[in-house]
């Protein structure tokens, strides 16, 4: 559609040339009748650009690879363009009223192949602006959803029970233990400060990621006591690994908040990483009451998926889902990469 | 006169603090829970002039332990909370005692005056349970209690699969087990989130997270399949509205 207007545009833009030529070779022609052969012209070309645009996306030129790509196009060229001269040599006289129907004349052959080569470069240079703006909108994508996860982590930083029950912790360790409080203190500004820092970071390594699960780890174990207990066991071979990130975070807490503060006596929060194959595999399980069958899934984990999603389309995954022996655990898969590595 | 103290707390630093800074009051802390259940048990036992009752607990929280205590017989109620916008409401309207933690020692002195100054512990007693059902009123219910001759305890609503009407009594089926509470299914109805469970016949509700299918049965009615292998009857009215809340 778009291609016919741009062609009859063409072919109005051509029509004094048209006339022009008949003028100087002697046979002046009616505006109408020369807009009429510049309109043939170019329409034929309307018709035969979806074959060219086949040909183009089936054998698209790139830096790597244009010896293929030159052989098609070449012999599809004169192909296309000699067949369009045929047509055109077949019909322009029915308009001019004079003539006769071919042999045609293979002297806009040049032209002709121009012509070709020109709706093969449009082509791509639509395809490359297409490819360029789903990258832009990955990255704003990307980026959307980081500042959602950043907000998710603030809110759970500054979630009333969590703040407060904080606070509260301090004020209470503040006489008999001093030492405590100071450390709670600490821990807390650094939850907090992390998170701003991560505003515009959008992948971690994951040794970071744990130092940040770790400061809100602290925190809980001071306030739930012997009630909470955490084991974190990470093989070295990924604690480089590029993760996103505040990704662990939500999945921490959630582990927390139904295995240990839903619960009366101690509860267990495991967190694990290694490497399967070319794939950073960490999980995250607790030992809190079974989950139901079906489970709602919160807006926290929605915004896990989509953003491997977004990261790494069906190369990550993330599941979540009960335990054999009780409890609840979510796994995450990333395919493995550091800083400095191209992905 | 000392106050001889019941401390209720999951969190084991806020039971120590409350603990300390009331030994520098005039009030002897007799005990410690960190649950619901030893609260009650406490209480039974110990009989408290007061207990400072932390509001968010695992298991049952410090409202469960109210609805669990006799009317008649009650010590005095402090609440204690780090946040919760709907029990402040409800406090102040019912002119019922909270502490916000943090809270620092003069707030806390002041909660001792009052109590002091208390004459009438019967109507206390009766606005504190005023105060914890206005509360329940305004957000859909989160557990249920299930009084036993045994013990007490609550179980999620998340964990029903569905609730059917047994006599006097509703059954609420939680995967193999089936808890007994002395209730209606009108007024666990108006409690329940609508968005949750669905009353598909006159005497049973179903958790709309468990049904697999509806399938079309006889005389316009659907028989509606669990994942837990349980089938229930539903009339067309009732089968609308279940197929609504599961699309929404």
């Amino acid at each position: 559609m778009v291609a016919s207007g741009c062609f009859t545009a063409l072919a109005l833009l051509f029509t004094s040339q048209v006339w022009i030529d008949y003028a100087y070779a002697g046979r002046p022609l009616s505006w109408g009748r020369a807009f009429l052969v510049a309109l043939v012209d170019w329409e034929l070309w309307a018709i035969a650009t979806p074959p060219v645009a086949w040909l183009s996306t089936r054998f698209p030129f790139s830096p790597a690879r244009w010896g293929v790509p030159l052989a098609i196009h070449l012999p599809a060229g004169i192909a296309l363009g000699g067949l369009k001269l045929f047509l055109e040599a077949m019909l322009t006289p029915l308009i001019v009223g004079y003539g006769r129907p071919g042999p045609f004349s293979f002297l806009k052959i040049h032209l002709t192949l121009l012509t070709y080569w020109g709706i093969v470069a449009a082509i791509h240079v639509a395809r490359y602006y297409r490819v360029a703006r789903a990258r832009e909108l990955r990255a704003a994508q990307l980026e959307m959803e980081l500042a959602r996860a950043q907000v998710e982590a603030l809110k759970m930083q500054l979630h009333p029970h969590f703040l407060f029950n904080t606070l509260n912790t301090i004020a209470g360790l503040m006489r008999d233990d001093p030492d405590g409080a100071e450390l709670m203190l600490a821990k807390l500004a650094e939850l907090l400060r992390r998170t701003f820092e991560t505003a515009d970071v959008q992948e971690l390594p994951l040794d970071r990621e744990l130092e940040f699960i770790e400061a809100y780890l602290t925190i809980q174990r001071l306030r739930y006591g012997e009630r909470l207990r955490v084991s974190i066991d990470v093989s070295d071979a990924v604690r480089r690994a590029l993760v996103p990130s505040l990704i662990l975070q939500p999945l921490v807490e959630n582990a927390i908040r139904h295995g240990v503060a839903e619960k009366p006596g101690p509860g267990r929060v495991e967190i694990g990483a290694r490497l399967e194959d070319t794939d950073v595999v960490i999980t995250i399980a607790n030992d809190g009451p079974t989950l139901p069958v079906t489970i709602r899934e919160g807006y926290g984990l929605r915004n896990i998926r989509s953003r491997l999603l977004a990261f790494y389309g069906d190369r990550g995954s993330f599941a979540f889902g009960p335990q054999l022996a009780g409890g609840a655990v979510a796994t995450l898969r990333v395919p493995f990469s550091t800083a400095g590595a191209a992905r | 006169m000392t106050l001889r103290a019941l401390v209720v707390d999951d969190e084991p630093v806020a039971r120590r603090r409350l603990k300390t800074l009331l030994e520098g009051e005039k009030a002897e802390v007799i005990g410690e829970c960190e649950t619901g259940e030893q609260a009650i048990e406490a209480i039974e036992r110990l009989r408290p002039d007061v207990v400072f009752l932390d509001v968010q607990m695992p298991g049952l929280d410090g409202f469960d332990v109210v609805d669990a205590l006799e009317p008649g017989r009650h010590p005095d109620i402090v609440f204690v909370t780090a946040y919760d916008r709907y029990a402040v409401r409800a406090f102040d309207v019912h002119a019922v005692d909270y502490l916000l933690k943090p809270f620092e020692r003069g707030r806390l002195r002041q909660a001792l005056e009052r109590l002091a100054a208390r004459s009438d512990t019967r109507e206390a007693g009766r606005r504190i349970h005023a105060a914890v059902d206005s509360v329940r009123a305004q957000q859909p219910l989160r557990r249920v209690l299930i009084k036993t001759s045994g013990r007490i305890y609550a179980v999620r609503v998340e964990d029903i699969d569905y609730l059917q009407v047994a006599g006097h009594y509703l059954e609420l089926h939680t995967g193999a087990t089936t808890h007994l509470v002395r209730d209606t299914i009108g007024s666990m109805e108006a409690r329940l989130d609508p968005s949750r469970f669905v009353r598909i016949h006159r005497s049973v509700m179903v958790n709309i997270d468990r049904v697999r299918e509806l399938q079309p049965a006889f005389h316009g009615e659907f028989v509606v399949s669990l994942h837990t292998g349980h089938r229930l009857r539903c009339s067309r009215t009732c089968s609308e509205r279940l197929t609504k809340a599961m699309g929404s």
